[in-house]
């Protein structure tokens, strides 16, 4: 039952997740329609991509796909911390000043960031059930 | 005259050489005597022996004579040390020798061993690259039952794929909001 709950704690968690990476895409593509959709296409699909860390990062192969998707997803982690830091120092802190603001938008980058892996890892191990 | 008298062999053949001389010459055997005896005492007298500086060189030679044999035995003494060290570095070097092929032989040993070890942790690699490959599958065949049978999952996605529908409206939401 707890488990049930820390995945829909997580879930909630990377759904804002989602939100701060299509909020951080649109700054950078523009607010227009068009960019909206493509923002919104370009944050389902990182977040679809960093659901599936685990498997992704524990794949053992040594072939061009998987190695390459390690790439992808160290690139992919990256990118979903510059949003969420973009994303939550402007919807979340807006009315923070400061540096106070700065300290606090890192501590939400790292704890919405790492919801995704964290889901992925209550999805796909094997010993949390 | 008294180093005249024959004393000798040498003395008697000089005093028949003198005697020849005076039968040819026809003159007296003591006149010739005289004449010899007074040559000879002149260049006696013309001679000067420095006795002190004989006495010296005597002393130089008996001291370079005792100088050289403090040297030859010195030489002796080095002789029979040298011999010493060779007989020790005869013994030394075959020492070196039986170590240097014990060592070769632990190096060899080390080397087996090392070969053995790399043998070793190539397998171990080996092992550890088949657990991980077969804790990978075993993640993805789980995954893969769990999506067919478990309805908690099924439950669990709808409620991620509902939470992703308001997380995408609120995020167009909060666009359209800003762009006002």
């Amino acid at each position: 039952m707890s488990n049930t709950l820390l995945k829909i704690g997580l879930g909630v968690v990377t759904a804002w997740d989602t939100v701060t990476t299509v909020y951080g895409t649109s700054t950078i593509l523009g607010t227009a329609n068009l960019q909206i959709a493509i923002s919104i296409a370009f944050a389902l699909l990182l977040t679809a991509y960093l659901l599936r860390s685990i498997p992704i990062i524990k794949n053992p192969s040594d072939e061009i796909i998987p190695v390459g998707a390690k790439i992808l997803w160290f690139l992919a982690i990256l990118y979903d911390i510059f949003t969420a830091y973009t994303g939550n120092f402007d919807l979340v802190l807006g009315n923070i000043g400061g540096g106070q603001k700065i300290i606090i938008s890192i501590g939400l980058t790292i704890f919405i960031s790492s919801a995704p892996i964290g889901l992925s890892q209550l999805i796909f191990n094997t010993d949390s059930e | 005259m008294e180093f005249l008298k024959p004393r000798s062999k040498a003395n008697k053949k000089l005093f028949d050489l003198i005697t020849k001389i005076c039968i040819e010459l026809n003159i007296d055997e003591s006149v010739a005597i005289h004449f010899i005896s007074r040559d000879l005492e002149r260049i006696y007298n013309n001679v000067h022996i420095d006795d002190i500086k004989l006495n010296q060189l005597e002393n130089e030679i008996k001291k370079q004579l005792q100088e050289e044999t403090d040297l030859k035995q010195e030489i002796e003494k080095k002789e029979a040390l040298i011999k010493n060290l060779a007989i020790k570095i005869t013994v030394l070097s075959a020492s070196c020798d039986e170590k240097a092929e014990l060592l070769e032989n632990r190096r060899q040993e080390l080397f087996n061993l090392t070969k053995k070890v790399n043998e070793l942790n190539s397998s171990l690699n080996e092992i550890e690259k088949q657990k991980k490959k077969s804790a990978y599958e075993l993640i993805i065949k789980n995954h893969a039952i769990k999506t067919k049978s478990n309805s908690s999952f099924k439950k669990i996605n709808i409620i991620l794929s509902f939470f992703t529908v308001i997380a995408i409206i609120i995020a167009i939401f909060l666009i359209l909001h800003k762009r006002k």
